[in-house]
């Protein structure tokens, strides 16, 4: 015979069964439809956006820059579509100053878009890796196809914000500029120019930051890598390609970009011999992009294989 | 009926340095999560001390981690290799990080959306949820100025805002300053009886003590002992069991006492007699007896070893049957 357990254990609660009437706040189990799991991607990448908005120096810093830079690049091409000082400055140039002015302000755009990688894109992976923010996904039924997805559409829609609306409202601007209806149609093209070129831009500053992203488990450590790269490797790329006339420059982000841009304008920049044949800079960004997204989902899905969360 | 989890000969090593070891476990019933009203869940608590391998097991169970060798089953799937059933499972993980420039709202109504929560539902499921938790006026703010309490109601929070039918619970109380953890034992208590099973670990026995009977103790990866915190007691019977009678003639119990052969031990206290029994049934036995017949005045019989505390002390030191 056993003696009462409440007399046994005072302090020992009574078995968590038996005290279920107590406590029926109506808890029901979810049965709402649930959105399907290969539309996770999709919440991730809002919440990419949503935490890029957070403060002022994240998205809202670069995407200023953007902004000051398309304003600036559009009086610029106001004052310059005026005929006498045209007469003045096209000499040495291969076009109308004032139609120059979309493709030269990529130069500008690409460095909003670098301000913007170093802010939020290279740290992307490495950040989630550092806080344990994996385990907040992949506890979830959530995929590293998803997550990698997400991730980069993210960071894609920003990046496409500060590269790809800047060089669209300049080219409307040089639309809207035109003295005839002739020359309108003569500058449609422009605006497809200014979408291939601002897009090209947008993936390669959105997918090769990501992957570097990808490189360490510590935000500054990739931000460090990505910096060091893209200053660093990029400018000795880009000066052997200069002094040995080589396409070498193409794995110069930036020159791989501007000449794409310029190939695209049919701009001739004298000043500029670093400027690599069009083949080699799409070749190189789409490299680019390849590597980024290729590095993002070989480490998220090694992470998944070795067992992610966890902060350190 | 299919256990909610099922671990079967489960090993999970880094490197040289093993995690888990051959780990059977099975846990819940998986029908009895699909009730309605009348359904109760139950909470078992992973009990262990720093390094033994709990969060090493829940991982393993939530997906986050593949066993070495053996087999998760998670509702009858492989979790790691298959979302489906990570859908119908909350965790919080024993780190409180999360994306602090976030407010609470906009945290957990994003898990919510990652668990499927159409984002119509998102927001209201996501206020239900925290509302749960303690947490509706605070959910506004920006998760970076939260005290460590309210973090850990926050995850708690985005652990159940899709309603799952298993939370897991790695550490909940950690830090949380005592007036909370007596809150939030309440609310999972609140939870497992509206119909959730909950696995939830620790360290601190006092905490599983306060919200469940039922407990494996894990040591050095291996599962040490699981079952029900009494059934596993009586399995110890190598260690005298200690019965502590205060009264107001404590030498009259003793005396009672010392002609048993299973006493293996008197002493006395302040108004009281602590009795050390090979078999505590006889025991109870013999008090009864002599409590009626010298019309002795109880004022408390208690039995040290029959808490969680002195259990795993016990299994931990080798003491185990």
């Amino acid at each position: 015979m056993s003696a009462p357990e409440t007399n046994i254990t005072p302090t020992a609660p009574a078995p968590t069964r038996s005290t279920a009437a107590i406590y029926d706040l109506g808890y029901k189990r979810y049965v709402g439809n649930r959105v399907a799991a290969s539309a996770r991607w999709r919440v991730i990448m809002r919440n990419q956006l949503s935490t890029a908005w957070k403060g002022w120096w994240r998205l809202k810093f670069p995407l200023g820059t953007a902004l000051m830079i398309s304003l600036v690049a559009g009086a610029v091409m106001y004052v310059s579509s005026n005929k006498l000082f045209n007469a003045i400055a096209s000499k040495g140039m291969g076009l109308k100053f004032s139609d120059g002015i979309v493709p030269f302000s990529m130069t500008f755009f690409a460095r909003a878009g670098f301000i913007f990688s170093l802010t939020v894109g290279a740290s992307v992976i490495a950040s989630d890796a550092q806080s344990g923010g994996f385990t907040f996904y992949f506890a979830r039924p959530v995929r590293p196809i998803d997550y990698v997805l997400g991730k980069f559409a993210g960071l894609l829609l920003a990046t496409s914000l500060i590269m790809m609306a800047g060089p669209l409202f300049l080219a409307a601007e040089r639309l809207g500029l035109a003295e005839t209806t002739s020359e309108l149609i003569d500058l449609l093209p422009v605006l497809g120019k200014a979408a291939i070129a601002g897009l090209a831009g947008a993936l390669l500053y959105a997918a090769l930051p990501l992957g570097f992203s990808a490189l360490a488990n510590k935000r500054r450590t990739a931000l460090a890598l990505w910096a060091g790269a893209y200053l660093i490797a990029g400018s000795i790329c880009s000066g052997i390609g200069l002094l040995t006339n080589t396409p070498l420059g193409a794995l110069d982000p930036p020159t791989a970009i501007t000449s794409l841009t310029f190939h695209l304008f049919d701009v001739e920049w004298k000043g500029r011999s670093a400027m690599v044949p069009m083949p080699y800079a799409i070749g190189a960004i789409l490299m680019y992009v390849v590597i980024g997204l290729g590095l993002a989902w070989w480490r998220v899905n090694n992470s998944r294989s070795t067992g992610v969360g966890g902060a350190p | 009926m299919k256990p909610i989890i099922e671990v079967t000969d489960c090993s999970k090593w880094y490197g040289q340095v093993l995690g888990c070891a051959s780990i059977n476990w099975k846990f819940g019933s998986d029908e009895r999560t699909r009730g309605t009203a009348a359904s109760t869940g139950n909470i078992v608590g992973l009990l262990g001390p720093n390094g033994a391998g709990k969060s090493t097991l829940m991982k393993m169970i939530v997906g986050l981690s593949t066993p070495s060798r053996g087999t998760v089953r998670l509702f009858g799937e492989d979790p790691f290799h298959n979302p489906a059933p990570r859908q119908r499972l909350g965790y919080a993980p024993e780190h409180e990080k999360t994306y602090d420039e976030l407010t609470a709202l906009e945290l957990v109504s994003f898990l919510a959306r990652l668990s499927g929560v159409p984002t119509n539902q998102a927001i209201a499921a996501a206020k239900t949820a925290l509302d749960r938790m303690g947490m509706s006026e605070h959910i506004g703010r920006p998760i970076k100025g939260f005290s460590k309490g309210m973090r850990q109601r926050t995850k708690l929070a985005s652990a159940i805002v899709h309603q799952p039918d298993l939370l897991i619970l790695d550490e909940p109380l950690t830090g949380v300053d005592p007036m909370a953890r007596i809150d939030i034992i309440d609310r999972i208590k609140r939870l497992a009886a509206d119909g959730t099973s909950v696995v939830i670990s620790s360290h601190v026995l006092y905490e599983i003590e306060a919200l469940t009977t039922d407990i494996v103790v894990i040591y050095r990866g291996q599962v040490l002992a699981e079952g029900n915190i009494y059934d596993i007691r009586r399995l110890i019977d190598k260690h005298p069991h200690r019965i502590r009678v205060e009264c107001d003639r404590p030498r009259v119990v003793a005396a009672a006492a010392a002609s048993a052969d299973h006493i293996t031990r008197i002493a006395f206290e302040r108004d009281a007699v602590v009795l050390e029994t090979r078999n505590p049934d006889a025991c109870y036995d013999l008090l009864g007896q002599t409590i009626v017949r010298e019309q002795l005045h109880v004022t408390a019989l208690t039995s040290p070893d029959n808490n969680l505390s002195a259990v795993f002390d016990y299994l931990t030191s080798g003491g185990a049957a």
